[in-house]
């Protein structure tokens, strides 16, 4: 990364493209062998990307986009899930970038940060409905993150030079 | 970002999440005896309703009142609800200890108990 400006540029286009992601997984239709509620967590690829190509800040910049998007298509309830969901997880996936160095693969990581996703919105449920019986989910939620976590990771491993190249094609701006 | 697509700590990780979701699910099916649902709106019990005893009811609730709920042949489920996404609705049939389903925008919760808390008969000093 060159100047600031590459990197707010960069951080644009990469929310866009979560942004996408997400819009995308909202038109695949639900699959009946699915938990409801549960859903893939595509745009998660990209802000994995951002926390560990790019740099924490764009990660969370990324995240409020996103949420802030929710807010305006999907009304306040989706917002604050998706914000619980979001920030929990982009903490979770900083905190392993940067403590984790080789132990952890990007399985691994896009899977913590999918418990912790579902974790945050678990708690602004029971914020919201004011009662602790939505832990009663948490097991499903729960095996939901870790197949899903490993689903992103993967995906993201193999799109990385792809997305690689794209932050370089920044720097040459 | 350089790093390898899994590692041995990941699948040591991914082992024990495993295990700690199917430790719940034994857990939650150990007894099904006398089952009672819970209806919870703003968290608060609005209505029980006993599922054992076949009981067959029709509950309106949620911050809308339009959220319906219906119970019948010892099973109960959200009938329907005017919230976009209808993930209630399609959590379909409860008829099992620890089924649970809820409306959040609504703030509607179903949630199935069975009554007797365990499996112990009784308890000697």
């Amino acid at each position: 990364m060159k100047t600031k400006t590459q990197k707010i540029a960069l951080t644009g286009v990469l929310a866009a493209q979560a942004l996408a992601l997400a819009f995308l997984e909202n038109l695949l239709p639900a699959l009946p062998f699915l938990p409801p509620g549960v859903k893939l967590g595509l745009s998660n690829i990209v802000t994995m990307f951002t926390a560990g190509a790019v740099g924490f800040s764009p990660a969370f910049c990324v995240t409020l986009i996103k949420s802030l998007f929710v807010f305006l298509t999907r009304g306040a309830t989706a917002f604050f899930m998706s914000l619980g969901g979001g920030l929990l997880s982009t903490i979770a996936m900083c905190l392993m970038i940067k403590f984790t160095k080789e132990k952890s693969g990007y399985v691994g990581i896009a899977v913590v940060s999918s418990i912790c996703h579902n974790f945050g919105q678990l708690c602004v449920s029971v914020i919201i409905t004011k009662t602790s019986a939505m832990f009663y989910y948490a097991p499903v939620l729960l095996i939901s993150a870790v197949v899903m976590g490993f689903i992103t990771g993967t995906v993201l491993k193999v799109t990385m030079p792809l997305l690689n190249k794209q932050s370089k094609y920044f720097n040459k701006i | 970002m350089e790093r390898k697509l899994i590692t041995k700590s990941d699948i040591i990780l991914l082992v024990v999440f495993v295990l700690v979701v199917v430790f719940a699910f034994v857990f939650k099916n150990i007894s099904s005896d006398n089952l009672v649902a819970e209806i919870y709106f703003d968290g608060e019990i609005i209505d029980t309703v006993n599922l054992s005893e076949k009981e067959e009811k029709v509950i309106t609730t949620g911050t809308h009142h339009k959220t319906v709920i219906r119970s019948d042949k010892g099973r109960i489920y959200f009938l329907s609800s005017c919230c976009e996404d209808d993930i209630c609705v399609e959590s379909g049939l409860l008829e099992k200890n620890g089924d649970f389903a809820s409306c959040l925008p609504e703030k509607v919760i179903i949630k199935v108990r069975s009554e007797k808390k365990d499996n112990i008969d009784a308890i000697v000093y």
